[in-house]
C-alpha cells in the first residue's frame, strides 16, 4: 500500500532525466507529470541558482518558471550528448537571471542619469546573504584557485558581472580577467574529473 | 594571435554568461556551430558551473503552481522567434564557419486535444471560404500560412540588421514565406537576395528583387540554421561576399 502510495505521487520517480524528457517531448497525457517530476529534481537549484544572482525572490521566482517552460516548450534543445539535464537547466537559468541583472543595471543608469533614485549599491563579493552550500570535493576543487581566478569566477558567474565589470571591480586588465577565467574553470573541471 | 586564438580566450567568460557586448556574444556562437573543439571545452566549463550549484534553499510551495498554470499556453500557442543582431557577421564569415553545423531546426509543435486543433482549422477553412465567396480571390499562401499557424506547424522567425525587419514562415515540408517585408526598395541595379543555412552550407534560397513584396521559397527543414539577406547586384549571385543586411540564426 504504500509502494502504491508513493508511486502515485510521484509516478517517475524512478525515470531517468533523459527518460523524462522523452516523456515530456512525447505530449502525451503524462507529460506534464513527467515535467512535475523534472521541476521536483531540480527545481529547487534552479531557483537557488537564479536567487544567488538576483537577491530577489520573485525574479528568481520569475526565471525559474521561465526555465521550466521554456524545456516545456522546447524539450529537443536538451541533449544528452552534450551534457546532463542538470547542467542545461542551471545554464538556461543563469543566463535568464544576468539577463536580468544587466537589464536592472541598464534602468539604474538611466535613472541615475535621470536623478530620479540614489543607485543602490552593488553586492561584494563578501555578501553570502544567500550561502551556496557546495559538497565538500568541490570547495576542496575551489581550493585549488588562485585568489584572482576564484574571485574573477565567482564575480562573473555569481555576481552577473560581465568580463570587463569583474576586470573593473578587480582593477584588472580585461585579458588579464577573460584568461584567470579560463584557467581556473579548466582547474575545476580537471580537479573534479579527479574525484569522480 | 588567430581569430580562433581570440575565440578560445573568450570561452571562459561565455560559459559563464560574462560577455555583455551582442556582437562579441554573436561572434562566439556563430564559432561554436563549427568548432567541436571550443564546443566541448564550452560545455565542460557549464558541467562545472552546475557543480558548483548546490543550493540549500528550497524553491517556493507555490513556484510548481505558477509553472504548471503556463503550460496549457506555452503548449498551443506557435513561439515567434526573435533575434536581434545588431552589427552581422559578413555572409562570408558565415560561410566559412558553417561547415559542421550541428545545429537541428527548431519547431514549435502543437499540444494539447488534436479534436480542438482540428476544429480551429475547420473554423478557419469556413472563414476562408467565407471571404472568398465574398471577395472572389483567395491567396494560398496566406491560407496556407495561417492554417499552419493554427495548427501550431509553422515555424516562424524574423529576420532583422540594419536594413529592417522581414517576418520568414516556414511549414514543415520545407515551403516557406518571406513577409511583412519593411525593407527599403534599391536602385533597379541592385537586389535583394535571401540566404539558407543549411548542413553545413550557405545556399541561395532566391532572388528578391530590388523592392521585394511577399515571397516564397523552399529549404530543408531537417537542418535549418539560419536565414540571411544580403544586397547584390541585380539577378544575384553564386556565392555572396556581401555583408548579412539582416539574419535569423537559430539558438546555439
Amino acid at each position: 500500500m504504500e509502494t502504491t502510495y508513493t508511486a502515485s505521487l510521484a509516478p517517475f520517480a524512478d525515470h531517468s532525466d533523459n527518460e523524462l524528457i522523452a516523456v515530456i517531448s512525447s505530449r502525451r497525457q503524462n507529460s506534464e507529470a513527467a515535467l512535475e517530476e523534472t521541476y521536483r529534481r531540480h527545481g529547487d537549484a534552479v531557483f537557488g541558482l537564479a536567487l544567488r544572482v538576483l537577491h530577489d525572490r520573485s525574479l528568481a521566482e520569475d526565471v525559474a518558471q521561465d526555465v521550466f517552460l521554456s524545456l516545456w516548450r522546447k524539450p529537443e534543445r536538451f541533449d544528452p550528448n552534450r551534457g546532463k539535464l542538470a547542467t542545461f537547466l542551471l545554464t538556461i537559468a543563469h543566463s535568464r537571471a544576468v539577463d536580468r541583472v544587466r537589464s536592472e543595471q541598464a534602468r539604474r543608469s538611466r535613472e541615475e542619469r535621470e536623478h530620479l533614485k540614489v543607485v543602490r549599491s552593488t553586492p561584494s563579493i563578501e555578501d553570502e546573504v544567500i550561502d551556496m552550500h557546495m559538497a565538500e570535493h568541490v570547495r576542496r576543487a575551489l581550493d585549488t584557485l588562485s585568489l584572482d581566478e576564484r574571485r574573477a569566477i565567482e564575480l562573473a558567474y555569481f555576481g552577473g558581472q560581465s568580463y570587463r565589470q569583474v576586470a573593473a571591480t578587480l582593477a584588472q586588465p580585461e585579458g588579464t580577467v577573460k584568461s584567470r577565467i579560463r584557467s581556473g574553470m579548466k582547474q575545476l573541471g580537471r580537479v573534479l574529473e579527479q574525484h569522480r | 594571435m588567430n581569430e580562433h586564438d581570440d575565440i578560445r580566450s573568450l570561452l571562459g567568460v561565455y560559459a559563464l554568461d560574462a560577455i555583455d557586448d551582442p556582437e562579441e556574444r554573436r561572434t562566439v556562437e556563430l564559432h561554436l556551430t563549427t568548432c567541436d573543439e571550443c564546443r566541448a571545452e564550452v560545455d565542460a566549463h557549464r558541467s562545472v558551473t552546475s557543480a558548483l550549484v548546490e543550493a540549500e534553499l528550497e524553491a517556493p510551495v507555490e513556484l510548481w503552481d505558477r509553472i504548471e498554470s503556463g503550460l496549457d499556453v506555452a503548449a498551443v500557442e506557435p513561439m515567434p522567434r526573435r533575434w536581434q543582431l545588431q552589427h552581422l557577421t559578413s555572409i562570408a564569415a558565415i560561410a566559412a564557419i558553417a561547415a559542421a553545423i550541428g545545429m537541428a531546426a527548431l519547431w514549435s509543435s502543437a499540444s494539447g486535444d488534436v479534436t480542438e486543433l482540428q476544429q480551429r482549422v475547420s473554423e478557419l477553412e469556413a472563414a476562408v471560404d467565407q471571404a472568398e465567396a465574398a471577395i472572389g480571390t483567395v491567396d494560398p499562401a496566406a491560407l496556407a500560412i495561417e492554417q499552419a499557424r493554427a495548427a501550431g506547424t509553422a515555424l516562424e522567425v524574423m529576420l532583422e540588421g540594419d536594413i529592417g525587419t522581414s517576418l520568414a514562415v516556414v511549414l514543415p515540408d520545407g515551403q516557406g514565406w518571406l513577409t511583412d517585408i519593411g525593407y527599403e526598395a534599391l536602385d533597379p541595379s541592385q537586389t535583394y537576395q535571401l540566404w539558407a543555412i543549411q548542413n553545413g552550407a550557405v545556399i541561395s534560397a532566391g532572388v528578391l528583387g530590388s523592392a521585394p513584396g511577399s515571397i516564397s521559397f523552399h529549404v530543408d527543414t531537417n537542418r535549418l540554421d539560419g536565414l540571411v539577406i544580403t544586397i547584390e547586384h541585380a539577378g544575384g549571385v553564386v556565392s555572396s561576399e556581401n555583408p548579412a543586411a539582416a539574419a535569423w540564426i537559430a539558438d546555439a
